[in-house]
């Protein structure tokens, strides 16, 4: 098991090298560059010309790239172009916001799915099936930025109950956790459906019944067990999608988490922000990925004995 | 005879699955008793409705798109179609256990197999798990695996060792009535033997009555006291084995027969039935296996044959019987 682990871990390190150069190519080829961005279009050549020699950015791609690597191995995520921060510092300081945002609304997805899934494998092809499916389609299917709107003129123009965006309290919290929910238990619900539909016929559920095992006694302590995989994948998924940021949530309620940094960074082409954040992400989302393989061991035992041979 | 020794009456049973592509007749008004402590064995080809027969015996067919339509089943006793859903509970596994046709899947893969034998114990009988657990290793060691593998799980089993988990787990209990459903068909052809000497052991030591169903005649004649034939829902045949294996009346078990590879004559032609088993969404009106009957008039696609006693035994559903003088090949000799 650990040393699965510790294979796991260095598999990041081309990883990381890979994501790196492939943003500094892509930052290159974009139009205009930090120094037209910090010193707007009134900027003369010459001053131009300077801003760009203090940073390096008349380096050609791969020096910079090399130098900026150089800097890693140090443990020195850069400088941003533009403020002139430390990339790290920045980062950390919006993290603890996308880690609210990004664990909020998955429990909240979470909790609501696994329980309508559940229900509507049971009672599938009734009422009740369609109805939880249609919801669910109705949640993939909604524009982000327009439930959030919708929530905001509700609750916060209407009714006057919680602050339309900032992020200065828990009541802050709560309408973009549950914009991100919704759009978290599309999938969710759907693969708790899917996926109990997959067990409940399965052969051993049959043997479990056999035995004098209840209906309901064969779903609780036999077949959610069993469904439990694909489930926890999709969690890490929804999790570590979020986990870099969530643009349009953020953007919405105004919401200072780590994917507006990063737009923002792009937008600004400061290419050592871009960079730094995204291999931080990647760090995190692989680390999470990793904890998530570590519970299917829990889980399955099978996966168990992988590991360990 | 007196129904004190009878384990298992089947009578008038219509099981039919409602689909999309139109409603499967799987079975159709079958009659079937097995007498306390004999083995009755039941044949047919693939989609005949054995499992299904087995399956409404336990009270459990998948419902949708299953439902027994018609028909009583009397378990020692109990009336089991009529029963509340706990009272059903408590008779399976202690009345009527069943081992099922695929080993493979039919262990839950994330609980050890000592769990799930216990379960079983603890379901019908007040003990504590630990004594259940312990009961579950005496019951591995009886059917040959080592107690102390009662922590692995079915992953580390290979499938003739998972079948004998099953059968532990269906005999945990001691069942009245063993419903094996083809219980080797999944396994090799050297471990089929074992297993089937292993549940014919354990019936006879615990007094177990059983339905085996299986397309094998061989492990007919080898474990069955008689024999049900049963082609497209219905049983067109049945007695002890010496009356169905030495006076074949029903030209579908004829067939059977007649497909097997005889030993003796190594030279000889397999014969296989000719023709395809109907289609359960459509069936024929009158007897089924007419299409394809060697025999066939006029008259037996008309309607469905009657049931004709022979002896007290045996019986042939075939609408030739009529005629006094009719004779399949086989007997004509
Ligand atoms: N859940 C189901 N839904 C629809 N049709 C079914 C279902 N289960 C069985 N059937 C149909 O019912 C008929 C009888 O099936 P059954 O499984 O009882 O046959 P069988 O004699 O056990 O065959 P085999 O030897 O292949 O196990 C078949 O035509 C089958 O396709
Ligand atoms: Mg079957």
């Amino acid at each position: 098991m650990i040393r699965y682990i510790l294979k796991r871990l260095l598999m990041l390190i081309p990883v990381m090298i890979g994501v790196s150069l492939f943003i500094f190519i892509i930052m290159d080829f974009a139009p205009g560059d930090a120094a037209m961005t910090a010193l707007g279009d009134n900027a003369t050549e010459q001053q131009l010309f300077e801003y760009r020699q203090e940073r390096g950015l008349n380096d050609p791609v791969f020096v910079r790239y090399a130098r900026y690597m150089l800097g890693i191995v140090r443990g020195d995520l850069g400088t941003s172009y533009i403020t002139n921060r430390n990339v790290l510092q920045t980062y950390l300081q919006k993290l603890p916001y996308t880690l609210e945002l990004a664990f909020s609304g998955t429990l909240l997805a979470v909790f609501f799915s696994i329980i309508l899934g559940v229900i509507a494998a049971l009672r599938r092809g009734t009422i009740i099936d369609s109805s939880v499916m249609i919801l669910a389609l109705i949640g993939l299917s909604m524009p982000l930025f327009w439930l959030g709107l919708l929530l905001i003129i509700c609750f916060s123009l209407n009714l006057g109950l919680l602050p339309p965006g900032g992020a200065e309290g828990i009541e802050y919290l709560v309408l973009p956790a549950v914009t991100l929910a919704v759009a978290k238990m599309a999938l969710l619900t759907r693969t708790t459906r899917s996926s109990m539909l997959e067990v409940i016929n399965e052969d051993y559920i049959r043997t479990a019944r056999a035995k004098g095992v209840s209906k309901k006694d064969a779903v609780r302590k036999h077949a959610l067990r069993n469904a439990l995989i694909p489930i926890i994948t999709a969690i890490g998924i929804e999790l570590g999608s979020s986990l870099g940021g969530s643009v349009i949530v953020e953007t919405v309620f105004a919401w200072p988490g780590v994917g507006r940094l990063i737009v923002d960074s792009i937008g600004k082409r400061d290419t050592p922000m871009v960079t730094g954040c995204l291999i931080l992400t990647t760090m995190i989302v692989a680390m999470l990925l990793l904890i998530v393989d570590i519970i299917y061991a829990y889980v399955d035992p099978r996966i168990k004995g992988q590991y360990s041979k | 005879m007196d129904s004190k020794d009878i384990a298992l009456e089947v009578k008038n049973l219509v099981v039919e699955y409602v689909t999309a592509d139109g409603t499967v007749h799987a079975v159709n008004d079958i009659n079937l008793t097995v007498k306390r402590q004999s083995c009755m064995g039941l044949v047919g080809e693939t989609g005949a409705g054995k499992t299904s027969t087995a399956l409404a015996i336990m009270n459990l067919i998948p419902s949708p798109p299953g439902i027994i339509r018609r028909g009583r089943i009397v378990l020692n006793g109990y009336e089991t179609l009529s029963m509340k859903d706990t009272e059903m509970d408590a008779v399976r596994g202690k009345e009527v256990a069943m081992i099922f046709q695929d080993p493979m899947t039919a262990l839950n893969p994330v609980l050890t197999i000592g769990e799930q034998i216990a379960e079983s114990i603890l379901m019908h009988e007040k003990i504590s798990k630990t004594e259940a657990l312990e009961r579950a290793k005496q019951m591995l060691e009886m059917v040959g695996i080592n107690g102390n593998r009662a922590n692995n799980y079915p992953y580390q089993l290979s499938g003739g060792m998972k079948q004998r988990v099953v059968i532990a787990i269906a005999l945990c209990c001691n069942p009245n009535l063993l419903i094996a459903d083809e219980p080797t068909t999944a396994l090799d052809v050297t471990i089929q033997a074992q297993v089937l000497e292993l549940i014919d052991n354990l019936r006879e030591s615990y007094k177990t009555s059983m339905l085996l169903i299986t397309h094998d005649l061989g492990i007919v004649a080898e474990m069955c006291d008689e024999v049900s034939v049963m082609y497209a829902g219905r049983i067109v045949e049945c007695g002890t084995v010496k009356e169905v294996f030495t006076d074949t009346k029903h030209p579908y078990t004829e067939g059977l027969f007649n497909s097997l590879p005889n030993i003796n004559d190594r030279n000889a032609q397999l014969t296989p039935i000719t023709g395809l088993v109907p289609d359960p969404t459509d069936l024929p009106p009158g007897c089924a296996f007419a299409p394809r009957c060697r025999y066939a008039c006029a008259e037996c696609g008309k309607r469905v044959p009657k049931d004709k006693w022979i002896s007290a035994t045996h019986m042939v559903a075939c609408t030739a019987y009529e005629k006094p003088e009719f004779l399949i090949e086989r007997n004509k000799k």
